[in-house]
């Protein structure tokens, strides 16, 4: 039973391509719902770029797919397939409301920290059950992590509901106070959206900086390619999947508690649409490299933003996205699209 | 509490986890790493629908409950053996390319979002026999069933005939634990991974169409919620065997079942949402050989200080 993941280098080119095919698949899903293609297109690119609140609609979403793929990506270098993510979100999301509503009396600058660091543990002893459960009972961490999205979803909501439930005027949605001023993230240029983006860019480049020049980042990325290779070269590759699937669960939990600080304000039960999965999109799109998950996470930010606006002027499910989205990746995998590799042609030709 | 009333529930919610890792035993063996289950029923359960919907008939519903999965199937299947996909990655992107299109399609054929529930579509027939539905235990067997539940039951044998002593069975099997050795005695690896892909869509569309037709007469985004991968933990649970199967969907069916039941209580129905899926998770970890293992390792550590 084979159900390891190996990181797989993919070249931009294929990248490329398979874009240009999920693309073309996405229109004919488009004419399929008898829709006017052109009508569509514009719709997506009007409502992600076309305007401020666009561009801010685009960059809030641009925001949690990029930490989510982050998370995905550190899992990926490190040969584990981390499906969990969307449980380590909500995880994360619940416990940095919970401290953002219950430590009053903080200062914003000790207060946001403290949040977000609740968000990353939540999210990092979500993620080391699956880890645990893998080095030393070796359980399929893929169903592992699955079932526990599932049962996050469901111990959050109840939760919320059991005792921490909102006394006001919202009705029969599950949620929670809302946060203290002091723990919702600052303004920077109108909108407190932009500060997750920086500090996505910032973990970017810190995630960038870790898997090319640190020793930690070496043996992540040796022991995610080629197991036996690290054991024999003296890395503890069971030590590696724990912290990858630590650090994994960390940024998820961030990606959580930056998600309720930035935007929300206050815990929604279910108030992710599969966050986790569109980050792990995010990842394999962007081959786990640093500047790859920036680009597709930029790119699935565009999708998404534009999708909602095409659902609400033009009344087609926001659904094409994730339609479009997953054949992309599809094809992202594939061997052999490599024959429409004309580069590497052009160098077996010259050998 | 538990009563044995509660077979006839256990029966109904265990039919689509136990077709659709039945079906995942013929993937598993012949070594196809399949992990699109979930995809499978979903799009299964939403074509099962729409031929309901518009013939008016069940049986049409569950034909095309079957070409649904089939046709996930093939599309995994050309991902996957025409063009060497990563099984993980291929898996992961169908299973969201199927959440993605039924909840486009749901929204473009019948401009709602969420749940259609409609009067035309179609139920399945549910099994009535006047004698037997007065007999104490046995009516909870047969009454209220639908006959999926059965073909379900019957099918746990044919696989283990098929597996076990038919030409075609030792052709998957071999595919599964070495191709080439299977190439190399003219099996042809390739067609027979076909045959079982189109076998697993199948029997992940009669799951389909047991929820969305048997147990309840509706489709709703993402209904599957989960039990094609819990399909897959029972096919990796069981060592892909078709009567570990039966034990192990006969768990999580109880699992489920009881939860239903929990949820007449006032115990808070989240955490009793939580109970399958723990349940999943407890039994991937007490397996009994872990435990074998955990106890030899015990035993070891008891014998070293001695040494």
């Amino acid at each position: 039973m084979n159900f390891e993941f190996r990181q797989r280098k993919i070249k931009p080119s294929i990248i490329a391509l398979s874009i240009c095919i999920g693309l073309v698949l996405g229109t004919v899903f488009v004419l399929l719902g008898g829709y006017n293609v052109l009508e569509v297109y514009s719709y997506l690119i009007r409502g992600s770029l076309g305007s401020v609140s666009a561009l801010s609609s685009t960059i809030r979403w641009t925001t949690a797919f990029l930490l989510c793929g982050i998370a995905s990506g550190i899992a990926f270098k490190g040969g584990m397939f981390n499906m969990g993510t969307e449980g380590q979100l909500y995880m994360g999301a619940i416990s940095a409301t919970l401290v953002g509503i219950y430590c009053k009396g903080l200062p914003a600058i000790a207060h946001i920290p403290l949040c977000m660091l609740a968000g990353m543990v939540a999210g990092a002893i979500w993620a080391s059950i699956p880890a645990l459960l893998r080095v030393y009972w070796n359980t399929s961490e893929i169903v592992v992590t699955l079932m526990m999205n599932y049962i996050a979803i469901n111990f959050t909501s109840f939760l919320v509901k059991e005792y921490f439930l909102t006394t006001g005027v919202f009705g029969d949605s599950l949620t929670t106070d809302e946060l203290a001023a002091t723990a919702r993230f600052p303004v920077f240029g109108g909108s407190p959206i932009s500060f997750g983006f920086i500090l996505g860019t910032l973990l970017i480049i810190a995630y960038i900086l870790f898997f090319t020049k640190s020793k930690r980042g070496f043996e992540i990325k040796v022991s995610g390619v080629n197991p036996d290779f690290a054991k024999f070269s003296g890395i503890s590759v069971n030590k590696v999947r724990i912290s990858v699937m630590l650090m994994s669960g960390m940024v998820a939990g961030l990606a959580g508690a930056a998600e309720i600080m930035g935007v929300q304000g206050r815990f929604l039960s279910g108030f992710s649409p599969d966050f986790g999965t569109s980050g792990m999109l995010v990842a394999l799109l962007g081959n786990s490299s640093g500047i790859g998950i920036y680009i597709s996470a930029i790119f699935m930010g565009i999708l998404k933003a534009g999708s909602l606006t095409l659902e609400r002027s033009a009344g087609v499910s926001r659904a094409l996205a994730v339609v479009i989205q997953a054949l992309i990746i599809c094809f992202v995998s594939v061997k052999t699209l490599k024959v429409f590799d004309f580069k590497k042609k052009e160098g077996s030709g010259k050998e | 509490m538990i009563t044995a009333s509660i077979i006839a529930p256990i029966l109904r919610v265990m039919t689509p986890i136990l077709l659709c890792a039945l079906g995942g035993v013929y993937s598993e063996r012949s070594g196809t790493g399949n992990i699109t289950y979930e995809g499978s029923m979903l799009v299964g359960t939403f074509t099962g629908v729409v031929g309901s919907y518009f013939t008016g008939s069940a049986l049409v519903g569950v034909l095309c409950a079957v070409a649904g999965g089939v046709l996930v199937n093939l599309f995994y299947g050309m991902l996957r053996i025409k063009m060497g996909g990563d099984n993980v990655v291929c898996g992961f992107a169908v299973n969201s390319f199927s959440i993605g299109v039924t909840t486009y399609l749901l929204r473009t054929i019948f401009h709602t979002n969420g749940t259609l529930s409609d009067s035309r579509i179609q139920g399945l027939y549910k099994l009535r026999i006047p004698v037997l539905k007065d007999i104490p235990i046995i009516k909870y067997f047969v009454t209220n069933q639908t006959l999926l539940v059965y073909f379900a039951l019957l099918m746990v044998f044919v696989t283990a005939i098929i597996l076990k002593r038919t030409k075609f069975g030792f052709a998957i099997r071999a595919c599964g634990e070495n191709p080439m050795a299977a190439a190399t005695v003219g099996v042809n690896v390739n067609r027979t991974r076909w045959i079982c892909l189109v076998i697993t869509g199948m029997l992940c569309g009669l799951g389909g169409a047991q929820m969305a037709l048997g147990n309840l007469t509706q489709f709703s985004e993402d209904m599957v919620g989960g039990r094609g991968f819990i399909a897959l933990a029972a096919v990796i649970l069981s060592k892909a065997t078709p009567l570990g199967v039966l034990c192990t969907a006969l768990l999580f069916g109880f699992a489920e079942a009881y939860a239903n039941l929990l949820q007449l209580t006032s115990i808070s129905s989240y955490l009793i949402l939580m109970i399958p899926y723990a349940a999943v998770i407890l039994i991937l970890v007490l397996q009994p050989e872990r435990l074998k293992e955990l106890k030899r390792r015990i035993g070891m550590r008891r014998k070293l200080p001695q040494v």
